[in-house]
């Protein structure tokens, strides 16, 4: 009520974002007031154009323009290898790493028990379905080493094991540059037991 | 003031990039919430204690809204829960349904030794499905709602037959036309429920009980919670959904 509608809205607008309370939003949508106004207008279509052209991939889930998504259209990609994640940006860290060759699938979450969310409410049956149709080899679950990350691939494998494709979980452990000493015995005794041959 | 407390995470949730809350049972200030700052990142000594079911010794900065947990130090991991679906899903269970069935910070030392025991047996792949009953039915004698077991609820006989969940307890055979919604239950069934309402988990050396009577026990103690209950159990429909795939 202090401010002018138009700023009203926009502060409103932005407290809708995650992380931002009232007094970000005030600094924020005084910000947006004092750029240029080509700024602006490209900052509202590129919000737009987010929200409008991005959808997700019929075959493996994942953000996309174009469907099916780069990663499925890839003629050069392994496809008979899908690592299944939790999220979009789960893909875009696996695909920094460029030692993954293989195709992907997005789960969109992870089961949770205390949440009310069950292998229905995630991207499970297309994974099934995508199962059947394709000749896939191996499945990786690279969910994140959590209760609900563990629960969601022991769900998989469940579901999958019958089938006999090769089903394998992320490794877990020390991270690079982690300290043995500061190590919590969870830790250890994940990454003792993961320990390979040289 | 930082307070040195053994607990068990009942709940977590993230909150913001890196940071987490987390809901403590403890033994000495019982259930309460603290923030966990940095516990989701890779590197972060806090990454492991704060997992759910983890009991460990933290340091706490106690306030009277949200506290801030500073260490931790794992006493037991209870590694099995996290590994097995169906372990995780009866944890699941009892955690949440401490969460809401508990005030915050009124200390409890036998609830918290009930769920520690209950927690520490399943993660010794004792029968899960058991073992939350019983836990089950302590922390309704806390709530204020747990069923009359060990003798007739209208008459105190002791010739039992069944269980009305209306009169919220057991009844006897000369009262069993009295009541509307009576179920008949075997001497074995009767017998399960009073040990589960009064054994203590931690003195369970080895569980036997068949199918059919953890199946009947089961589907007794779900229709009574759910008159009596009050709060609705999000990990129940898991559960369920759980009994399909097996």
């Amino acid at each position: 009520m202090y401010y002018p509608e138009p700023i009203s809205k926009l502060i409103d607008s932005f407290t809708k974002l995650p992380g931002i309370g009232p007094k970000t939003a005030v600094r924020l949508a005084f910000f947006v007031l004092n750029m240029k106004e080509d700024d602006v207008l490209d900052f509202a279509k590129a919000l737009v154009n987010a929200k409008r052209e991005l959808t997700h991939c019929s075959t493996c889930g994942h953000i996309t323009d174009q469907d099916p998504c780069s990663i499925c259209s890839d003629g050069t990609r392994d496809e008979s290898v899908i690592c299944v994640v939790q999220d979009p940006k789960d893909v875009i860290a696996m695909e920094k790493m460029r030692e993954f060759n293989g195709r992907y699938h997005v789960l969109h979450g992870t089961i949770s028990p205390m949440d009310g969310i069950g292998p229905e409410d995630i991207n499970v049956p297309p994974l099934i379905d995508r199962l059947k149709d394709e000749k896939v080899n191996e499945l990786i679950l690279a969910t994140n080493p959590n209760v609900e990350g563990e629960a969601t691939a022991m769900y998989i494998s469940r579901l999958v094991k019958p089938s006999g494709i090769k089903i394998s979980r992320i490794a877990s452990g020390l991270p690079m540059g982690g300290d043995l000493e500061y190590a919590d015995e969870v830790t250890l005794s994940k990454a003792m037991e993961g320990r390979r041959e040289l | 003031m930082f307070e040195k407390v053994e607990g068990i995470i009942i709940r977590t949730q993230d909150y913001g990039e890196t940071h987490k809350i987390v809901s403590i049972l403890s033994k000495q200030f019982g259930k309460f919430q603290a923030i966990a700052r940095g516990a989701k990142k890779p590197k972060s000594r806090m990454a492991s204690v704060t997992q759910l079911f983890i009991e460990a010794d933290y340091l706490v900065q106690l306030k009277s809204g949200l506290s801030v947990l500073q260490q931790g130090e794992v006493i037991q991991s209870n590694r099995y829960i996290r590994e097995d679906i169906v372990a995780a899903a009866y944890a699941s269970y009892l955690a949440e349904l401490s969460d809401k069935m508990l005030e915050d910070k009124q200390a409890n030392l036998f609830i918290y030794q009930q769920l520690k025991s209950t927690l520490s047996e399943i993660s010794e792949k004792k029968d899960a499905m058991t073992l939350a009953m019983m836990y089950e039915l302590k922390l309704y004698r806390l709530a204020g709602f747990a069923p009359v077991v060990d003798q007739c609820v209208k008459c105190s006989s002791l010739d039992l037959k069944g269980f009305s969940i209306i009169e919220g307890g057991v009844i006897c055979s000369r009262c069993s036309h009295q009541v509307e919604d009576m179920r008949s239950l075997t001497d074995t069934q009767l017998k399960l429920l009073r040990l589960f309402y009064d054994v203590d988990v931690s003195r369970v050396q080895n569980i036997q009980v068949k199918d059919e009577n953890k199946n009947a026990l089961r589907e007794l103690l779900d229709d009574y919670y759910d008159q009596y209950g009050g709060f609705i159990i999000k990990s129940k429909n898991f559960l369920k959904q759980l009994d399909l795939l097996q």
